[in-house]
């Protein structure tokens, strides 16, 4: 048997090596400055507040909070109640999906959402609050009344509830009252 | 209740509720009694199409129709549900119109079953046609038999059923067509793949190369007819046929008919081998019976179509297998011979009758000796070697019958002589005091010396042979010491005789009561003293007689006188005591004196010898002189015995000293020469040689002639290295460097000069024998002497042929002459490059390693330097350009190994150091951009830290290859490896032969998955080289089928062209999933071994083959790369023994 010793072993073998590979970097790159404060705010003006109005504000806030909760929870359940009876009804002439219902039915939750609980938080703070401190807590509250007259003024749910055929409810007559005696209350 | 109408705008307009405002509500219910006229129709035409559906499942063909249905049906029950109030009715009525339509489309098929039924076949039979293995073959009919059958189908959808059975026609001729050629043309593929496994397997073995590749284009052109357009299939197959008709018909002839070469030849050697065979069985039964399966396996091979089986049985297993018989009878015949010679030798003992006992013991011997000289021992030299060495013995055992026999011959007679001695009158009248128990010592002493107890027993059955020791008996010292028992008993009974006499005329003397008889009786006392006179004896005997004439004169005058016959009575008998007295000293003394006469000359022979000078044996004769002396003080004192010890003490060492005159004599004449040889040298040679003689001079002086002659032999032997230096130089190679080579060879032996340790080859002796210092020399030699010179030692030395390649310039050019004769002489530009006489030089050194093994290995009878450079050429300056060449080979057939290359060229390297480069499938190196090749790590991190080499400098490849290729001698000379194979301490290793089936099982089983079984041809035809494509199989498995047959391409190319065992990523690439990394080691040769086995190694090469791997570790051992603790250091160590 022919065993040929293969001369395989290779001999000329360069000992240069490979180019280094570089890792740009481009220094001139800035991504902004994080960490920087907010311009002051203004400082507060107007008339003192007394402590008790404040404390009659929060009250009546909340109260008027739990009131159309309630009121609206009445109102979502009468829905419900009527849609079912309208589905079962041969001659009523559409019908409608009680996912669809129970969908739409937590739209009537936005007022809530617009009437937050904001404004008893900020009545806390300016309760808790001394000087100049419960003064600023002071104007927010006044500034976040405006705003939810504006939203009352506006909002087509707060429009159209009181006129739902399914049930009676005096929302927005309790949030204008409300909101008239907090006004002069702040 | 429903809503108001204010309720559902507020549900509606403010909470976004949509109505739902369908026929159907949330729970798919119809729920409008006004629109039931309209649902009523609708539901009636669905009715009637689910049941025709039904119908239209139970046709062949139909089922396009029964989806379509399905289909439209599913979108026309969406669109009603979907129907609204507001336009509801118009909605259901044209989706009722819709379900009549499909009623009346279903109608139709229904009412053609039978066309649906034939175009349903036809699909079926295109379908399987697209399929089909040859469906690249077939296209033209598959193409043409779709475009009408789609046409088909499409017209009956129409309604055009007559124009669509038209379509269906065409179509169904050329599926028919299609389905026959695919048939034919796999059939044709049948028969080409076997022409092309036969072809394959052919290549190479064709003497004019031409013819095969005649068969190839034949096969080719037979090919080609079955293609289309020609498509002539019988052609094809018979055309293919015809090629392997033809070829197996050569195969049959060369590898059935014809007996393979050397078979003949092997079957001679086995008839000679039964001739010595008692049971007719010889060593190379089992060979030849395997080479009779190997043939067999050809002819079934053959005629069952496997033809790779038949090619690599025939052309490798069988060569290979007559080659090892062929080698194994003949050692065994050369065992033979000198069997026959010691059985000869051996019965020669029947002539000595009492020996025929020890021819037990030597048969048994022989058999030992067989036991060398078998299949398992392989150690035929050995058992050669251990026969010569029982005629040996039986030549001893001979001679010590003869010694012993005349030894006992002697002795009975002397003890015969003794018991009549004892018997004599004159013993039992104590006339013998002194020579009987002299005699009776001699005796003793004699049977002391030799041990031998029961004379008769070596008489009758011959010595004891069984320990040898009677061999070691001094039956020279013993014979010589019953011969002077024996002439002492002849002088006893001479002594004796006489004493007859003496005796007689004692007893006459007491009864002489006359004067006449008194007179008479002095008369006849005076004549046997005149007998006594005559001798030379002593004074003291002397005296007596002059004090017996006296008496005598004395008795007869009282005689004469009347009245003193009482006196004259006591005087005569005080007479004849005085002769008796008389007569005994003269026999002691004249035995005595002989003796010493003799003692005497040689003593004197001694003292006066001149060569060599007396001088150097006065140890010797001042010892014997002085017993000598002795000797005669006591013989002048009548102490007899006390004399006669000495002077057999004295001739004793008179005896040893005429030896040593002899090997004196001899040892100064050669002791001379080699002084007068010396004087002509300088030093250190002289020096060298001078220490020498000193030794052997001083060796002689003590009579210690055994080393004295070995020293001197090494004296010569470094001498005649002087000599043979000198020729060297001078380029003579003639009978004088002959003797004087002969003289370094003989210079061995001796405590003095220790044997290397087995296991530290690179010790050296304590003092260098001959064959060393003739090593030494060589390796000394200046690169100038004539390389015929090393050539003609080697053969001395080592009794094997070296030859030499040679460069020459022959027509313009520069060719490399591996066959150039001892005597070529090179030009002298060229004989810088060739390197011829370094090489040689270098080739014996490496041979010298190893002398155990190089020299007279019936394996290893000639070494071959040729390949000195590479890829020469001549610049147009005048310049030669050229690569290295390394690298070697062994041929067993040829007892043949072969190195390439020049000493100093290339380094082999180790440990970390070994690195392989990175392979193109090709074989050829990959480049870097710089054109370099590029390292790859040749083994794996070692399994543990002894097999890790000793140290990582680099060795010379040229010298590794030498000890590598002589390691290849030393394997086939003890078939190692082979005995071995498939064991894990000697790498596990399996030699496939032509069971190259087992390789392609595992093969397939690695990258085929599913397909692994019908990939497993592929696999072997890809291994003997024939041409095939992959197997064809459906469309769906072929893109599976033609990646598994990449993966087994890239397998084969790795395994046949890269050199696997120099890269550890290849190998491991080719290891299958147990673990065996496959291989080609060598053209046709196929191997396996476990990857594991590769954290062993020493060098990547080891994991070419089982040779391989015995190779480099052999070299490694033996040029200091194995750490004290490897392994493989147990097994090489004892290679020797």
């Amino acid at each position: 048997m022919s065993q040929t010793l293969e001369s395989g072993q290779p001999r000329q073998v360069s000992g240069k090596p490979a180019a280094a590979k570089i890792s740009w970097v481009n220094k001139n790159l800035r991504v902004g400055f994080p960490g920087m404060p907010p311009p002051p705010p203004p400082m507060p003006t107007g008339r003192p507040i007394t402590y008790a109005g404040m404390q009659k504000s929060r009250l009546a806030w909340d109260a008027l909070r739990k009131s159309l909760q309630s009121q609206l929870q009445e109102l979502e359940a009468t829905i419900v109640q009527a849609v079912e009876a309208n589905n079962q009804d041969q001659k009523a002439e559409e019908t409608f999906d009680p996912k669809d219902v129970s969908a739409g039915t937590k739209k009537l939750y936005t007022i809530l959402d617009g009437l937050d609980q904001r404004l008893i938080d900020t009545l806390d703070k300016a309760l808790n609050a001394e000087g100049p401190e419960r003064s600023k807590h002071q104007q927010a509250a006044k500034g976040l009344i405006e705003e939810y007259r504006t939203f009352v003024a506006s909002d087509p749910m707060v429009a159209a509830v009181d006129n739902n055929g399914f049930t009676r409810t005096r929302i927005r007559p309790t949030v204008d009252q409300t909101l008239k005696v907090l006004s002069e209350s702040l | 209740m429903a809503l108001t109408a204010l309720q559902r705008n507020f549900l509606v307009d403010n909470l976004g509720v949509t109505p739902n405002r369908g026929f159907f509500d949330v729970v798919d219910k119809f729920r409008d009694s006004r629109l039931e006229g309209s649902v009523d129709n609708y539901l009636q035409h669905e009715d009637g199409v689910l049941k025709q559906v039904e119908e239209l499942r139970k046709i062949p063909g139909a089922e396009p129709f029964v989806l379509n249905i399905e289909r439209a049906m599913s979108d026309v029950q969406k669109s009603v549900k979907n129907a609204r109030r507001d336009g509801g009715k118009d909605a259901i009525d044209a989706e009722a119109k819709k379900v009549e339509d499909l009623k009346a489309m279903a109608k139709q098929v229904i009412d053609n079953k039978t066309f649906y039924g034939d175009l349903d076949t036809a699909e079926k039979a295109l379908k399987a046609l697209k399929e089909d293995p040859q469906r690249a073959h077939v296209k033209p009919e598959i193409d043409s038999a779709e475009k009408d059958l789609l046409a088909a189908r499409k017209l009956a959808g129409e309604g055009k059923f007559n124009e669509a059975r038209g379509k269906l026609g065409t179509a169904n001729p050329a599926l028919t067509e299609g389905k026959r050629c695919a048939t034919e043309y796999a059939a044709v593929m049948v028969v080409k793949a076997s022409a092309a496994r036969m072809l394959g397997s052919m290549k190479g073995q064709y003497g004019d190369e031409n013819d095969w590749t005649n068969l190839s284009n034949d096969i080719d052109v037979a090919s080609a007819k079955a293609q289309t357009p020609t498509r002539d299939y019988n052609a094809a197959k018979n055309d293919l046929q015809v090629a392997i008709d033809e070829m197996k018909a050569d195969m049959t002839n060369w590898w059935v008919t014809s007996d393979p070469d050397g078979l003949a030849d092997l079957q001679l050697k086995q008839a000679t081998l039964q001739s010595k065979s008692k049971d007719g069985k010889t060593i190379v039964d089992a060979n030849l019976q395997k080479i009779g399966g190997i043939r067999a396996k050809i002819s079934d091979a053959v005629n069952a179509g496997k033809w790779p089986v038949a090619m690599l049985a025939a052309t490798q297993e069988l060569p290979e297998e007559i080659v090892a018989a062929t080698k194994l009878a003949n050692r065994r015949i050369e065992y033979d011979k000198q069997r026959e010679t010691t059985v000869g030798d051996i019965s020669k003992l029947k002539d000595m009758k009492e020996l025929m006992g020890q021819m037990f013991s030597m048969n048994k011997l022989v058999e030992k000796a067989d036991e060398l000289a078998d299949r398992k021992a392989m150690r035929f030299e050995d058992g050669i070697a251990a026969l010569q060495e029982v005629s040996n013995t039986v030549t001893v055992l001979g001679k010590v019958y003869v010694d012993t026999k005349a030894y006992a011959e002697a002795r009975l007679k002397a003890e015969d002589g003794l018991e009549y001695l004892q018997k004599r009158p004159a013993a039992r009248a104590g006339m013998l005091e002194d020579q009987i128990p002299y005699i009776e010592k001699l005796m003793a002493e004699a049977q002391k010396a030799t041990g031998v107890m029961d004379l008769k027993k070596v008489v009758t059955t011959g010595p004891d042979m069984e320990d040898r020791r009677m061999a070691q008996v001094n039956w020279g010292q013993a014979r010589a010491t019953i011969d002077e028992a024996l002439k002492a008993i002849e002088g006893a009974t001479k002594l004796a005789d006489t004493m007859k006499d003496s005796t007689e005329i004692a007893g006459r003397a007491g009864a002489a009561d006359s004067q006449q008889k008194i007179e008479k009786l002095a008369a006849d006392m005076r004549s046997q003293a005149q007998t006594v006179k005559g001798k030379r004896f002593g004074d003291k005997a002397n005296d007596l007689l002059t004090k017996l004439g006296g008496t005598l004169d004395e008795a007869v005058r009282n005689a004469q006188t009347q009245g003193r016959m009482a006196t004259a009575q006591e005087l005569i008998q005080s007479a004849a005591s005085l002769l008796l007295g008389a007569q005994t000293i003269q026999s002691q003394y004249e035995h005595f004196a002989t003796q010493k006469d003799l003692a005497d000359g040689r003593q004197k022979a001694l003292t006066d010898s001149t060569q060599p000078p007396a001088e150097t044996l006065k140890p010797k004769t001042d010892e014997s002189a002085k017993l000598l002396k002795t000797a005669q003080e006591k013989a002048d004192a009548f102490e007899w015995q006390a004399a006669n010890d000495s002077l057999r003490a004295a001739l004793g060492i008179i005896a040893e000293a005429e030896e040593a005159k002899e090997r004196r004599k001899t040892f100064d004449t050669d002791a001379a020469l080699a002084e007068s040889d010396r004087d002509s040298l300088t030093d250190p040679l002289k020096s060298e040689v001078t220490k020498m003689i000193d030794k052997a001079k001083e060796s002689a002086k003590a009579f210690d002639f055994v080393h004295a002659t070995r020293f001197l032999a090494n004296a010569t032997a470094r001498l005649a290295g002087d000599k043979v230096r000198k020729k060297a130089i001078a380029g003579q190679v003639d009978n004088d460097l002959e003797t004087q080579l002969q003289k370094m060879m003989d210079a061995v032996g001796g405590e003095e000069n220790y044997a290397k340790s087995t296991d530290n080859p690179s010790g050296k002796r304590t003092i260098p024998n001959g064959p060393d210092l003739l090593d030494e020399l060589v390796k000394n030699l200046p690169d100038t002497v004539h390389p015929k010179v090393i050539i003609a030692i080697a053969k001395k030395r080592f009794n094997i042929k070296l030859s030499l390649s040679a460069l020459s310039w022959q027509g313009g050019t520069i060719v490399d002459d591996k066959d150039a004769s001892a005597g070529a002489i090179e030009p002298q530009n060229l004989k810088d490059e060739s390197k011829r006489i370094q090489s040689a030089k270098k080739i014996y050194e490496m041979l010298a390693l190893t002398p155990e093994q190089s020299k007279d290995n019936p394996s290893l009878k000639k070494v071959m330097r040729e390949n000195v450079l590479e890829n020469i050429k001549l610049g147009s300056g005048g310049g030669v350009s050229y690569n290295f060449a390394s690298g070697g080979y062994y041929q067993g057939s040829e007892n043949l190994t072969s190195v390439s290359g020049r000493p100093g060229d290339t380094p082999q390297k180790f440990g970390s150091k070994l690195k392989g480069y990175q392979k193109n499938r090709d074989g050829s190196f990959v480049l870097d951009g710089s054109g370099d090749m590029i390292e790859v790590e040749m083994l794996p991190a070692m399994a543990s830290p002894e097999y890790a080499p000793a140290n990582e400098n680099d060795v010379d490849y040229f010298d590794f290859a030498n000890v590598h290729e002589t390691g290849h001698a030393v394997d086939d000379r003890m078939g190692f490896m082979k005995a071995r194979e498939e064991q894990a301490a000697f790498g596990g290793w399996i030699t496939h032969g032509s069971d190259i089936a087992k390789i392609a099982k595992q093969v397939a089983a690695k990258y085929g998955g599913d397909h692994a079984d019908i990939l497993e041809q592929y696999v072997s035809d890809m291994m003997i080289g024939a041409k095939v494509d992959p197997p064809a199989v459906g469309p769906k498995e072929q893109p599976a089928v033609n990646t598994a047959c990449e993966d087994i391409k890239e397998w084969f190319d790795i395994a046949t062209k890269c050199s696997p065992w120099w890269d550890q990523g290849n190998s491991v690439k080719i290891a299958m999933n147990d673990g065996r990394v496959y291989q080609e080691a060598y053209p046709g040769t196929w191997v396996s071994y476990p990857l594991s086995e590769r954290t062993k190694g020493i060098t990547g090469y080891q994991f070419r083959a089982p040779g391989e791997w015995f190779c480099e570790l052999y070299a490694s051992y033996h040029l200091g790369k194995l750490k004290p603790n490897h392994p493989a250091r147990r097994w090489l160590s004892s290679l020797s023994l």
